[in-house]
C-alpha cells in the first residue's frame, strides 16, 4: 500500500495524460449534443483518427500534419453522421452505429499497409517553464505532451464559446428549442451542421492521440471503447466542459492504476484490471444518478430531427 | 415500392465494396460472383450460413425486443458471451448429466446469464434514469475481458497454450440435424424463438404492455401499467435472447467457449433488426442474409481480400438503408392513401 | 387612423397532408390600429397568421406590406419586412434567462453577460414591462413570460405584431393589463392582429374585425358596427343554435353519494409542475364538480392525483368511501374512476398503436380483452366495432394507428373507452378544447348524461364559460391551492376572475 502511495502522482500524471482521448471525444461531443445531435458513433470516428494520423505522420513525418489529417477525416465523418441525420432525418443512433460499423472496417482495410509500423515523429511531452517546478501539481499537470496540453485548454474554451459568444448561444438554442431559434431566423440546421462536424473533428483529434503520444503504431481496434467511455463522459458530466474535464481524468487515473498495479506485480489477474476503466464510467453514473434525479439537465431536443412545417 | 429500397441499398453497399476492391487492385467482380456462388449455390455455403444464421437471428431477436420498448440494448455481444459463459459453466461440472437433461439446463442457464446481465442496466435504467446504451456497451468489454480470464486461465484446457476450453463432451453438444453439415439443432430452437417472441408480443398481456409502453410511456403509465417493471421484463427478454444464443454458439457450433467472438457482432446484430424493421419474421430473412454475408467474407479471406470489407459493407448499406427512409415513408404514405 | 392598409393578404390557400387549412382568405389591417381576427378552433385563424409570419409557406395567395408585394418564406423575411408574431406556445427557451433569450434576436460575434442584461432591461423598461432580466423564462410567471416574447418581436423591428390567442393563458386581471398594453404600443405606431375565438373580448378591445370560419375569412366589420349577435353568426353559421340548446339541456340528476373526497392533500412540487397545498375537495355522485383556473396552477398534478397517479404527501385521498393510502392507476381503474386527460395523444392514447389496442388500455388484462395472460384479439375488435358505431368516429381501419385520427375522432374514442365501463367518477381535463361545434355539444351532452345517471364527474377546465354553463360547484385554482366552493346560483364571474388572479389565497 506504501508504494501505492508513493505512486499516486505518478498515476495522477499518467491519468491526466490517459483521460486526454476521452476528454477531446467527450468535449466535441458536448457540442455536438449540446445543439441537439447525438452521435454515438464517436468510436468509429476515433479509430478512423488513430488510423490516418499514422498514415499521414508516416509519410510526411510531422505529428501535426497527422493530427490535422486525424481531425479532417473526424469532421468528414461529422459530416456524413450530420448530412444523415440532419438534411435526411435519419435515425440519428442508427446512424452512429453505421458510423462505428464503417470507421472499424475502413480502418482495419486502410491500415493493413502501416499495421505495426513504429511511428517516430510524436508529440513528446515538454515540461513547461516555471510551472512544472511547483511541487506535487508540477509534476501531475504541467509535463505533458502538446496534446494534452490542448485538451486541458480546450475545456475553458468550449465553456467559454457555448456561454459568452453568440455562435454558442445558437447551439445552446438550437439544442433546448429548435423552433425558437427557427423562428429567430437563426439557420438551425447549418448550426447544428457546423456543432457536429466540430464534435467530430475533435474526437479525430481524440483519436490522433493514442498513435502519436501513447502507442506510437497502428494497432486494429486500438481504440477499445474510449469512444463509448466519453458519451459516458459526457452524461456524467451533464454537458458541462469543465465536468468534463473531471470525468476524463478520473478514467485516466483509473486506467493508470490498472497499468501501474500490473507493473508493480499485484497478484490480480490482468483481466481484472483491465475491466477497471470500463466499470468506472458504470459506477460514477450509478453514483451521481441517486444524487441528482428529475432533474432535466439533457438539452431538450436532443436527438429530435427539426422541420419546421412538422405542424 | 416501399420494399425496393431494400435491394437499392443492398446495390450501393456492393458498389462501395467493388470501389475499394477495385482501389486495392482486385477483381470485384469475380469476387463478387465466387463468393455468391460458395454461398448461396453451394451445399457448404448454404449450411454454414444457416450455422452463422443461428447466434445473428437470436441476437437480432434480442434487439429487436428492446426496441420494442425504445430501448437501445448495444450490449448483446456481452450478453452472447455472458450466456455462453453460464452455459460452459454447466457443460464442465455438470459433464456427467445425460444430453436431455444437461442440453435444456444449459439453454436456461444462457438464457438467465444474458438476461440478468442486461436486466441489470434495465434496473439502472428504470430506477436511476441512466443511459442503456453507455451500460449495455460497457458490459461488452468487461464480458470480454471476464471470458478472457477464464480461457487464459482456470478454465484453460489442460496442456493447450490456445485460449479456450476443452471440448464439450458429448452430451453437452447439440446434435447436428442435417448430416454431413454443421447445421445443428439450434436453427430449430432459432425458429421456435421467433415464434414465441411473436406470440409472446401480440398475443400476451405482457407482450400487449411492452408495445404500450413502447409507444407511449405515459398513456401507459395512466392507464395502470407499470413502466419500470416493463424495462425490467424487457431487457430480461432481450439479453435472455442473446444468452440463449450464446449457449446455442458454444454447444452446437464451436463446442467450447474461446476467446473473443465475432467481431461486430452487436453491429451486424442491430443491423438485420434495423433492416427487418424489428418485424420478427423479416429478422431471419435479414439474419439469414447476413449470415450470408459472413460467410462470404471468409471466402474473400482464402482470396486474400481483407474480412474487414465485409463490415464495411454492412456499414455502407447501414447509412444507405437510413437516407432511403424518407423515400420508404413517402412510399408508405402514399400507399395508405390510396388503401 | 390611417387608411391605407400595411397588410393586405389576397387569396390565401395552404393545405396540410389534403387538409384544406386556409382555403381562400383575405385579410387587409390598417396602420395603427388593432385588429381582432376571430373564427372558432380550426378555422384556419393561426395557420394564415403563421404565413404571414413566415412559419409555413402558403400554396397560392398574393402578400402586400405598405403596398409592395412581398415573398414570406421564412421568419427572417417576416421580420426584414416588420412582421412578428407571439405564438401561443412561447418561443421562449425556458433554460435560458430572459436576457439570453432577447439576446438570441440580435447579431454579432461575443456576448457580453453585463451588456446583455442592460440591453434588456433597457427594452423591457421602454414599454413598462417590469420583468426581471436576468431570471430564467422557466421562473417567470405566464404574463410575464408573455411579456418577454412581445419584448423578443419589438426587438426584432415589427411594426406588425400577431399574438395568437394571448388572452388563453392569462388571468382577467392579467388580460386587461394586457389590453392597456395594447393601447399603448398602438399609440407608439404598431399596428397589432390579435387571433382570439372569444366573442366577448374583441368588441371591447379591438378595432376592427374579421371572421374566418372553415378557412375562409368571412367578413371583415367595424367593432362599432358588429354585435355579440351578428359575430356569432358568423362565425359559428347554422351550428350556433346546436349548441344553444345543448347548453340549456340541463337537468340536475339527484345528489348522491361522496364519490370522492380530498381532505387537506399535498403533493411535492416536482420538475416543472407546481405541487399541491392542503387541497380539499369532494365530488358527489350525480353532480359536475368544476375546477377553474389560469392552467399551470397545480391542475394537471390534481388530475393525476384523482386518477390514482401519484401518492399524497399529506392529507387523505377517499374513493366511494375507502380510504386510498397507496394509490394505483390500476386500482383507481378497477374502482370505476374514468379518464379524460386535456393531451390526448401525449395521455391518453397510444399513438402508434391500432383503435383495437388503445380501446382494450385501460383495461388490457381483464375479460373480456385477455384470460389466463393471453389477449383475445377478436373481443378487443367486437368492443371497438361497437364503439365506433356508437360515436360516430372516423376511422381508416381498426390496426391503423390512431395519430392519423383527427382531434374531435381522437376525443370520440378516448370518451367511448372511458365511459365503456361502470365509472362512478369521471376526471375530464379541458374536455372540449380544440373540438368543433359538434364535438363541443357532444362532450356536453355526454357529460350531462352522465350526470344524469349518476356519475361523480370533476372537471377541470380553463374555460370559464363551460365551467358556469354545467357545474353543480366551482373551485378555483390557484398555485396548488383550492378555493372553497361557490355553488350554482352565486357563481359570479368577476369573483372567480379575481380568485383566479390570485386575489383572497391566504398564504395560509
Amino acid at each position: 500500500m506504501d508504494a501505492l502511495w508513493g505512486l499516486l502522482p505518478n498515476i495522477l500524471a499518467a491519468g491526466v495524460a490517459a483521460g486526454t482521448p476521452v476528454l477531446l471525444a467527450a468535449l466535441g461531443e458536448i457540442i455536438t449534443e449540446r445543439s441537439g445531435v447525438l452521435n454515438i458513433g464517436l468510436e468509429g470516428i476515433m479509430i478512423m483518427g488513430c488510423v490516418s494520423a499514422v498514415m499521414v505522420t508516416l509519410d510526411l513525418h510531422s505529428p501535426l500534419a497527422g493530427l490535422a489529417a486525424a481531425m479532417a477525416v473526424g469532421g468528414i465523418m461529422g459530416l456524413l453522421h450530420a448530412a444523415f441525420t440532419i438534411t435526411l432525418k435519419g435515425n440519428q443512433i442508427v446512424s452512429g452505429l453505421a458510423l462505428v460499423l464503417l470507421g472499424s472496417g475502413l480502418s482495419t482495410m486502410l491500415g493493413k499497409g502501416v499495421l505495426g509500423q513504429p511511428v517516430f515523429d510524436l508529440f513528446y511531452p515538454e515540461a513547461l517553464p516555471w510551472l512544472a517546478d511547483l511541487p506535487y501539481v508540477g509534476g501531475i499537470f504541467f509535463k505533458h505532451d502538446p496534446l494534452t496540453y490542448g485538451g486541458i485548454l480546450l475545456a475553458p474554451l468550449v465553456w467559454f464559446f457555448l456561454q459568452h459568444t453568440r455562435p454558442g448561444l445558437l447551439v445552446r438554442a438550437a439544442g433546448e428549442s429548435p423552433e425558437t431559434a427557427d423562428s429567430l431566423g437563426a439557420p438551425v440546421a447549418l448550426v447544428r451542421y457546423g456543432a457536429v462536424i466540430a464534435g467530430g473533428a475533435l474526437a479525430g483529434a481524440g483519436g490522433a492521440f493514442l498513435p502519436l503520444v501513447q502507442t506510437p503504431s497502428w494497432v486494429e481496434g486500438m481504440t477499445s471503447g474510449s469512444g463509448w467511455i466519453a458519451l459516458a463522459v459526457v452524461i456524467f458530466a451533464r454537458w458541462d466542459p469543465g465536468k468534463a474535464l473531471l470525468g476524463a481524468w478520473l478514467y485516466g487515473a483509473v486506467q493508470a492504476l490498472g497499468f501501474r498495479l500490473q507493473a508493480v506485480g499485484v497478484p490480480i489477474p490482468s483481466q481484472f484490471l483491465n475491466m477497471l476503466p470500463y466499470l468506472a464510467p458504470i459506477a460514477v453514473l450509478v453514483i451521481t444518478a441517486s444524487r441528482s434525479r428529475g432533474q432535466a439537465i439533457a438539452p431538450r431536443a436532443l436527438g429530435l430531427p427539426y422541420e419546421r412545417e412538422s405542424r | 415500392m416501399p420494399g425496393l429500397i431494400y435491394p437499392l441499398a443492398i446495390f450501393i453497399a456492393l458498389a462501395a465494396g467493388w470501389l475499394l476492391m477495385a482501389m486495392a487492385g482486385h477483381d470485384a467482380f469475380s469476387v463478387y460472383t465466387q463468393a455468391f456462388s460458395k454461398v448461396f449455390l453451394s451445399w457448404h455455403g448454404l449450411s454454414e450460413t444457416l450455422v452463422q444464421a443461428v447466434p445473428l437471428g437470436m441476437g437480432a431477436l434480442g434487439v429487436a425486443m428492446a426496441a420494442r420498448l425504445k430501448l437501445w440494448n448495444i450490449g448483446v455481444e456481452g450478453q452472447f458471451m455472458f450466456g455462453a459463459f453460464c452455459a460452459t459453466g454447466l457443460a464442465l461440472y455438470l459433464d456427467t448429466l445425460p444430453a436431455v437433461a444437461l442440453l435444456p439446463l444449459m439453454l436456461v442457464a444462457g438464457f438467465m446469464g444474458g438476461g440478468l446481465l442486461a436486466a441489470l442496466c434495465g434496473l439502472l435504467r428504470a430506477r436511476l434514469g441512466i443511459n442503456e446504451i453507455v451500460t449495455t456497451l460497457l458490459l461488452n468489454y468487461v464480458v470480454g475481458l471476464w471470458v478472457g480470464y477464464l480461457v487464459y486461465g482456470p478454465w484453460q484446457a489442460l496442456g493447450s497454450n490456445v485460449p479456450e476450453t476443452t471440448e464439450f463432451a458429448a452430451a453437452a453438444q447439440l446434435p447436428v440435424i442435417f448430416p454431413g453439415t454443421r447445421v445443428h439443432l439450434g436453427l430449430v430452437a432459432l425458429l421456435i424463438f421467433a415464434a414465441l417472441c411473436h406470440f409472446f408480443l401480440n398475443n400476451s398481456v405482457w407482450g400487449y404492455r411492452i408495445r404500450a409502453c413502447g409507444d407511449n410511456p405515459r398513456a401507459a403509465r395512466t392507464a395502470g401499467i407499470d413502466y419500470k417493471r416493463s424495462v425490467l421484463l424487457v431487457m430480461l427478454l432481450s439479453g435472455g435472447l442473446a444468452g440463449a444464443g450464446g449457449m446455442l454458439e458454444v454447444s452446437g457450433a464451436v463446442h467450447r467457449l474461446q476467446d473473443g467472438t465475432t467481431p461486430f457482432f452487436t453491429m451486424t446484430v442491430f443491423m438485420a433488426a434495423w433492416l427487418a424493421r424489428l418485424d420478427l419474421a423479416g429478422i431471419l430473412v435479414a439474419g439469414f442474409l447476413l449470415a450470408g454475408l459472413q460467410v462470404a467474407g471468409y471466402y474473400m479471406q482464402f482470396m486474400g481480400l481483407p474480412s474487414a470489407l465485409v463490415t464495411v459493407i454492412e456499414g455502407v448499406a447501414l447509412l444507405s438503408m437510413i437516407a432511403f427512409e424518407p423515400l420508404r415513408l413517402n412510399a408508405l404514405k402514399r400507399a395508405g392513401k390510396g388503401a | 387612423m390611417a387608411q391605407e392598409p400595411t397588410v393586405s393578404m389576397r387569396g390565401m390557400r395552404k393545405s396540410f397532408a389534403g387538409l384544406m387549412a386556409v382555403n381562400g382568405a383575405t385579410l387587409k389591417v390598417a396602420a395603427g390600429e388593432v385588429h381582432s381576427l376571430l373564427g372558432q378552433n380550426g378555422a384556419g385563424k393561426t395557420t394564415l397568421m403563421n404565413i404571414l409570419a413566415g412559419i409555413y409557406r402558403a400554396d397560392a395567395g398574393e402578400i402586400q406590406v405598405d403596398g409592395r408585394r412581398v415573398n414570406i418564406g421564412s421568419p427572417r423575411d417576416a421580420r426584414s419586412a416588420g412582421i412578428g408574431m407571439v405564438h401561443q406556445h412561447f418561443r421562449l427557451i425556458p433554460s435560458f434567462t430572459v436576457a439570453e433569450n432577447l439576446a438570441l434576436a440580435k447579431s454579432g460575434l461575443l456576448i457580453s453577460r453585463r451588456a446583455m442584461q442592460r440591453a434588456a432591461e433597457r427594452l423591457l423598461e421602454r414599454y413598462g414591462f417590469g420583468v426581471p432580466p436576468a431570471a430564467k423564462v422557466a421562473d417567470l410567471s405566464v404574463g410575464q413570460a408573455q411579456k418577454v416574447e412581445i419584448a423578443k418581436a419589438l426587438l426584432g423591428g415589427a411594426e406588425v405584431l400577431i399574438l395568437d390567442e394571448p388572452t388563453a393563458v392569462l388571468t382577467p386581471g392579467e388580460t386587461e393589463e394586457l389590453f392597456s398594453l395594447f393601447r399603448a404600443m398602438c399609440r407608439q405606431g404598431l399596428t397589432i392582429i390579435f387571433i382570439t375565438h372569444k366573442l366577448s373580448e374583441v368588441l371591447g378591445f379591438s378595432d376592427r374585425i374579421t371572421v374566418m370560419r372553415r378557412g375562409r375569412t368571412v367578413e371583415t366589420l367595424s367593432s362599432r358596427r358588429a354585435g355579440q349577435e351578428t359575430l356569432a353568426e358568423l362565425m359559428f353559421g347554422r351550428a350556433w343554435d346546436a349548441w344553444q340548446s345543448a347548453r340549456s339541456r340541463k337537468t340536475p340528476g339527484p345528489r348522491g353519494e361522496r364519490v370522492l373526497w380530498l381532505d387537506k392533500v399535498a403533493l411535492q412540487a416536482d420538475g416543472f409542475s407546481c405541487g399541491l397545498q392542503s387541497v380539499s375537495l369532494e365530488a358527489f355522485a350525480g353532480e359536475i364538480t368544476g375546477i377553474a383556473g389560469v392552467s399551470g396552477n397545480g391542475q394537471d398534478a390534481l388530475a393525476e392525483l384523482l386518477i390514482g397517479l401519484h401518492r399524497p404527501a399529506e392529507g387523505r385521498l377517499t374513493l366511494a368511501g375507502r380510504a386510498m393510502p397507496q394509490p394505483s392507476p390500476g386500482e383507481f381503474i378497477r374502482r370505476g374512476v374514468a379518464y379524460v386527460p386535456g393531451d390526448r395523444l401525449g395521455q391518453g392514447l397510444c399513438p402508434g398503436l391500432g383503435a383495437c389496442d388503445n380501446v382494450a388500455l385501460k383495461r388490457h388484462s381483464q375479460p373480456p380483452f385477455a384470460r389466463l395472460g393471453l389477449m383475445s384479439r377478436q373481443r378487443a375488435r367486437q368492443k371497438t366495432e361497437r364503439i365506433i358505431a356508437k360515436y360516430g368516429i372516423k376511422i381508416a381501419g381498426l390496426e391503423a394507428p390512431v395519430s392519423l385520427l383527427s382531434g374531435g375522432n381522437l376525443q370520440r374514442l378516448i370518451i367511448g373507452r372511458e365511459l365503456d365501463a361502470e365509472v362512478r367518477l369521471l376526471v375530464a381535463v379541458n374536455p372540449s378544447r380544440g373540438l368543433d361545434i359538434q364535438g363541443m355539444a357532444l362532450m356536453r351532452s355526454e357529460l350531462m348524461k352522465l350526470r344524469a345517471a349518476g356519475v361523480g364527474i370533476v372537471l377541470i377546465s380553463e374555460d370559464l364559460e363551460e365551467l358556469q354553463a354545467v357545474s353543480d360547484r366551482l373551485h378555483v385554482m390557484f398555485r396548488g391551492r383550492l378555493s372553497p366552493p361557490f355553488f350554482r346560483g352565486d357563481q359570479d364571474a368577476q369573483h372567480i376572475g379575481r380568485l383566479m388572479a390570485g386575489a383572497g389565497f391566504g398564504e395560509a
